[in-house]
């Protein structure tokens, strides 16, 4: 059997595909909101209030998901609530996993002082609740998109750091990293070259999860109001069909399901990626 | 010239760490000397635990010796500054026992062995790539392999590509910690005719640590016996295995199964101390 | 004459991934007389490894045997209901691996792994069993065993622990041994100990040893007969005299050739010629193809 195929079969499993698939989807959904919308998620009818998802009684085919309380239809607010979930949870993912695989890196290779302010750094961080740090923030900061992406990033970065140094720190007593430092490479080269390259599947499944934590915080954040209030969210809409949820339980249900799908699907491409980066070959 | 003098290692116990505080120190090696001149081999014997791994990285100054020093071309490593060091430490390189970690399993031969020069900047690119073959032919390998990850190759082979890396940068001394145990007895004899081989062609003065006898006399000029962290006997191979004097060496010599039969060599004893 | 105590007859293996079929062992034949000690030597990749777990019935979840006999004791081994082939194992065939942390349990004191054993193979009570395993430890020369009953595993050094564990294997007093690469982890001082123990201790109760291993010069000197392994076909075999004397085949000539010797410097290195192997690997091919052919 040819190499080719044989690697990319290997690499390629049940839990991959599916959640690659869900995620591509929903980051499809995002992208071409303002053509597949089939309305305006802002505009609001007072005549077509609590209108009920197209398949029960009541129903309105132009509205497929129903409405809201204000008569926004709930589909293209969901559409549209993609596009903050994920920009969130590309951006504040991304830049809590540089922030963080940076300083494990540094903490694991260099050690001594170093190690013991970045460990001492990362368990503040970690005792305070990521919910007060991110209310901190806002009050700091205001409300708004940029503040749940900083807020992501700084409950985050930890869960990066803290596995990265554990990794190093195994990884640096391995005989290559010794015999790089005996070729004289500089450290630069040792943590780009020779160690970076063998914490990389552990990245990868690592920035897979936090991409899952990172919605979350979005929704939740959106649902405590300290998320952009203009643009449609999902914890946005979830906040606001809390109020509604006997007369139109189809406001907070959607969203939810989006939420659990995003997070489910980021959990399997993380368990693909770790399997299939995983040193045993299966020949 | 390479030279110990004196020196005793004692390295941190971590299994008996107090909860406050450092590790208690354990010794390892005791006072210590050993001399090797340039283009000899020297080969360091000794079983478990006599601290022959822990020698062989001290030459390397990759262990602090509690007292005693490491004298290299006349100097003492101690007393070189971090940017002298680093380029003595380019004149006295190791290979290492075959293992998963010995080359870095996400690399390719080809960056495995290009990357000295790229580090230096002895060469780019393409430049890199061709000394690598060339790194690579010199070993017995060949180009086609270039590519290939070292988990794709065999233990032998990745002996080779150890030994390739260790002679980049051309040294003239090298520390090989036990780079033929644990290969079969066939791929042990064609490294060490490579070895032999490059030596003489390189002049490369060695420390050749193995705790196989048959080993180090197929390849040494003198050697230094172990036990327990001291240098218990020492000479040159042709005097130490022809009259060994210690009652260690005698018993190290005495259990080596050599492939005779001999249905009387298990009867009696062994007398490993005075 | 009686039968042999082990008969290996046209044993055929294969490893089944879902890339390829490899065959591993390609038709051995090898027979062990009561009271024997017979060397399987061979260098990696060989497959006595396979050999030994094949017997002992440990093979991976992958390996298939597909043609060939196993009679041990005139039963035969392949086929035979797991229960019963457990029951065997312990009990009439024991093992000595190269690892003692695989065979010793390492959170449990050696004394309750040694009762275990013998309470529940022989049926014998607590205090009878503990004074046995005591038996059992001076037998392998430890000079404290009431010491070390009361220690765990990793307390010990490797040569205590492979003491233990041939300790373990002759408690039940079997027919035979299978030891793989039992003394390759050992220093070579304490590999003679070990050797010799096992040496005495076969002698003494007259079981059958397969010991398996790569060094030439262990087989040497402990073994009776010798069967030379490579590429899954047993290449030679014969009195450990005689193999090491005159090989009759040119691998086994070239492996005794290629193993360094202290005592003898001015030979020089003789590594095996490549063309042997090459001449070798093609010899199995041509016996693979013969086989699907027919």
């Amino acid at each position: 059997m040819n190499a080719a195929v044989l690697a990319v079969r290997n690499f390629v499993s049940a839990r991959l595909v599916v959640g690659g698939a869900a995620l591509a989807f929903l980051i499809l959904l995002a992208i071409t909101a303002p053509w597949i919308s089939p309305h305006d998620p802002l505009e609001q009818d007072f005549l077509l209030q609590y209108v009920p998802p197209y398949w029960l009684a009541g129903g309105n085919p132009a509205f497929p998901l129903g409405t809201d309380n204000l008569g926004r239809d709930i589909l293209s607010r969901f559409i549209w609530g993609a596009r903050p979930a994920m920009e969130v949870m590309v951006l504040g993912a991304s830049f809590s996993c540089i922030f963080g695989v940076s300083a494990g890196l540094l903490a694991g290779y260099l050690g001594g002082r170093t190690d013991s302010i970045v460990s001492r750094t990362i368990d503040v961080f970690m005792s305070f609740p990521p919910i007060l740090l991110a209310i901190v923030l806002v009050a700091l900061v205001g409300p708004g998109l940029g503040t749940v992406i900083m807020a992501v990033v700084l409950i985050g970065w930890t869960r990066f750091a803290r596995v990265i140094r554990g990794e190093v720190l195994v990884l640096r007593e391995q005989d290559y990293v010794t015999a790089a430092r005996l070729l004289g490479y500089s450290p630069g080269r040792i943590v780009f070259r020779e160690l970076l390259p063998n914490v990389l599947p552990i990245i990868l499944a690592l920035l897979s999860l936090e991409m899952g934590h990172a919605i979350v915080v979005e929704a939740v954040l959106a649902f405590i109001g300290f998320s952009s209030s203009e643009v449609a969210t999902w914890g946005g809409i979830i906040a606001d069909g809390r109020n509604y949820l006997n007369q139109a339980w189809w406001i907070m249900a959607f969203p939810m399901l989006a939420i659990l799908t995003a997070v489910m699907a980021l959990s399997f491409v993380a368990d693909g990626l770790r399997s299939a980066t995983d040193p045993v070959v299966r020949r | 010239m390479l030279e110990a003098i004196g020196i005793s290692v004692a390295l941190p116990d971590r299994s008996r760490k107090p909860l406050f505080g450092k590790p208690p120190l354990l010794p390892i090696l005791r006072d210590i000397d050993l001399r090797v001149a340039a283009g000899e081999t020297v080969g360091l014997v000794g079983e478990s635990g006599s601290g022959k791994s822990t020698l062989g990285r001290t030459f390397l100054r990759l262990y602090q010796p509690q007292s005693g020093q490491v004298i290299f071309e006349g100097r003492d490593l101690a007393a070189l500054s971090e940017r002298e060091l680093r380029v003595a430490r380019l004149r006295i390189q190791m290979i290492f026992q075959d293992s998963n970690s010995s080359l870095n399993p996400r690399q390719r031969l080809i960056d495995i062995l290009s990357a000295p020069y790229l580090a230096h900047g002895i060469a780019e690119g393409r430049g890199a790539n061709r000394l690598a073959i060339d790194l690579l032919e010199r070993v017995g390998l060949t180009a086609a392999q270039v590519n290939r990850y070292p988990r794709e190759l065999s233990g032998g082979q990745r002996q080779r590509v150890g030994i390739a890396r260790a002679l980049a940068l051309k040294p003239t001394f090298v520390v090989a910690d036990e780079i033929v145990s644990g290969l079969d007895v066939s791929v042990q004899a064609q490294i060490l005719v490579l070895l032999r081989q490059l030596r003489s062609e390189d002049r490369l003065g060695m420390i050749f640590i193995s705790h196989d006898l048959s080993v180090v006399r197929s390849l040494c000029d003198h050697v230094a016996v172990l036990q327990h962290g001291r240098i218990v006997e020492s000479g040159s191979c042709a005097s130490v295995f022809a009259h060994p004097q210690h009652p260690y060496t005698r018993a190290l010599l005495r259990a080596i199964p050599l492939p005779t039969v001999d249905r009387h060599w298990l009867d009696g004893e062994l007398k490993t101390a005075d | 004459m009686s039968p042999p105590l082990l008969e290996i007859s046209n044993l055929r293996l294969e490893i089944r991934s879902p890339a390829r079929i490899s065959p591993i062992l390609r038709g051995i034949n090898l027979s062990l007389l009561r009271g024997q000690i017979r060397g399987l030597v061979g260098e990696s990749g060989g497959g006595k490894t396979m050999v030994g777990k094949a017997i002992m019935g440990l093979l991976p979840a992958n390996a298939k045997i597909t043609a060939g006999s196993i009679r041990f004791d005139d039963q035969e081994l392949i086929g035979m209901p797991d229960s019963m082939h457990r029951r065997l194992l312990g009990r009439r065939i024991s093992m000595i691996l190269q690892q003692p942390s695989s065979a010793l349990n390492p959170v449990l004191r050696i004394e309750t792994q040694m009762v275990d054993v013998l309470r529940r193979h022989m049926g014998l009570g607590r205090a009878v069993s503990r004074r046995r395993a005591l038996e059992l430890l001076d037998a392998v020369q430890i000079r404290a065993p009431d010491k070390v009953l009361r220690q765990f595993p990793h307390e010990l050094s490797g040569g205590m622990c492979q003491r233990v564990v041939i300790a373990i294997a002759f408690a039940l007093e079997p027919s035979l041994i299978i030891a793989d690469e039992p003394t390759t982890a050992l220093d070579v001082t304490i590999q003679f100990q070990i050797l010799k123990l096992i040496r005495d201790l076969q002698r003494k109760t007259g079981v059958g040893v397969l010991f398996i291993t790569h060094d030439l010069g262990v087989v040497a000197k402990l073994c009776d007969e010798v069967s030379v392994i490579f590429g899954g076909r047993i290449l030679e075999e014969g009195s450990a005299e005689a193999v090491f004397a005159s090989p009759s085949h040119p691998y086994t000539s070239a492996l005794i050739a290629a193993s360094p010797r202290h005592d003898q410097p001015e030979r020089g290195l003789h590594p095996i010629p490549p063309e042997l192997i090459a001449r070798l690997w093609e010899e199995t091919a041509f016996s693979d193809r013969e086989y699907a052919d027919a």
